[in-house]
């Protein structure tokens, strides 16, 4: 009886191990050894985010129906005078749309990097994360039309 | 072809590729896909100072909004903002990692996925900025007395 419960005890820390190296694994891999540059500075970050605004802003031009689209829901949100706690839900709407386009063409850049065949996984990716953007923009779409919708048919009906 | 059948086929020709076909390892059940998302996770954690800085003014927004007892909609506006900075930053860090993979050179396409996925996360800070002084803000001055 007690070597079957050490039997199981050793079984257990085993299994624990296993696990543990499992979860660990990847936190175990040193992301600077494969990159090609290494920033130590701080502030650097930020000026890339901002190239990638300027690339978007310059070659995009998703990104002007997403601007007008944005001026749109502030217009609308001044005109009907609309509370703190709508204007956090429309930034939430149209931030989102945002994310999900930039991240769309994150993975676009990265696949014609890999290939310029036109391999089935390359079709995935990209397709996917255009679904990804497609779902973000009706709900976002949605999202703005609950939050304006009923002040705006109330501003125009009185 | 008809038309119809055009527009048929080029909608289901993604449906139709098998991702198992290219992949080098498939996940045998969903504890195993759990196990690598947990695996990510500590990744994040451990190698991105971003991530740790993040993680603090997560705590910090939550220890604020306790503190101001803000209300149900309130708390959850600031999970959803923080969810989908975190969401960003991660997707950020795996187009990094394949960017990496896939060259070891400065390709401009590489420069370019890489800036457009770190402006996107910047997007999302702002907006999350944006949500945290919109919620947090008013309660705070109150509390403050101003």
């Amino acid at each position: 009886m007690a070597e079957k419960s050490a039997n199981l005890f050793d079984k257990l820390v085993s299994d624990f191990n296993t696990l543990e190296e499992s979860l660990t694994s990847t936190a175990n891999i040193d992301p600077q050894a494969y990159s090609p540059k290494v920033n130590r500075e701080y502030g650097s970050r930020l000026k890339y985010s901002l190239a990638g605004m300027m690339h978007m802003v310059v070659r995009h031009q998703t990104v002007r129906a997403l601007s007008i689209w944005s001026l749109i829901n502030i217009v609308a949100g001044i005109w009907v005078g609309i509370d703190l706690f709508k204007w956090a839900l429309l930034v939430e709407a149209v931030g989102v749309m945002w994310v999900t386009e930039f991240m769309n063409t994150a993975v676009e850049a990265t696949v014609n990097l890999v290939t310029s065949e036109f391999h089935p996984m390359a079709k995935v990716a990209k397709d996917v994360a255009s679904a990804a953007v497609f779902v973000s923009v009706i709900i976002g779409f949605v999202a703005s039309v609950l939050v304006l919708g009923p002040p705006i048919v109330a501003k125009l009906g009185g | 072809m008809s038309r119809s059948r055009q527009i048929y086929d080029a909608l289901t020709s993604t449906m139709r590729i098998d991702p198992d076909e290219h992949s080098p390892i498939t996940s045998s059940n969903r504890f195993t896909s759990l196990g690598y998302a947990l695996a990510g996770w500590l990744y994040m954690l451990r190698r991105q100072k971003n991530t740790r800085l993040q993680a603090l003014a997560s705590v910090v927004v939550f220890v604020v909004a306790l503190w101001l007892q803000i209300d149900a909609i309130g708390w959850a506006l600031l999970v959803v903002t923080i969810t989908i900075v975190w969401m960003a930053e991660f997707m950020n860090a795996a187009v990094e990692a394949v960017v990496n993979l896939a060259t070891l050179e400065l390709h401009p396409m590489a420069k370019v996925a890489k800036d457009v996925a770190s402006a996107a996360v910047l997007l999302g800070v702002a907006a999350s900025v944006i949500i945290g002084l919109l919620v947090l803000g008013p309660p705070l001055l109150q509390k403050l007395g101003i």
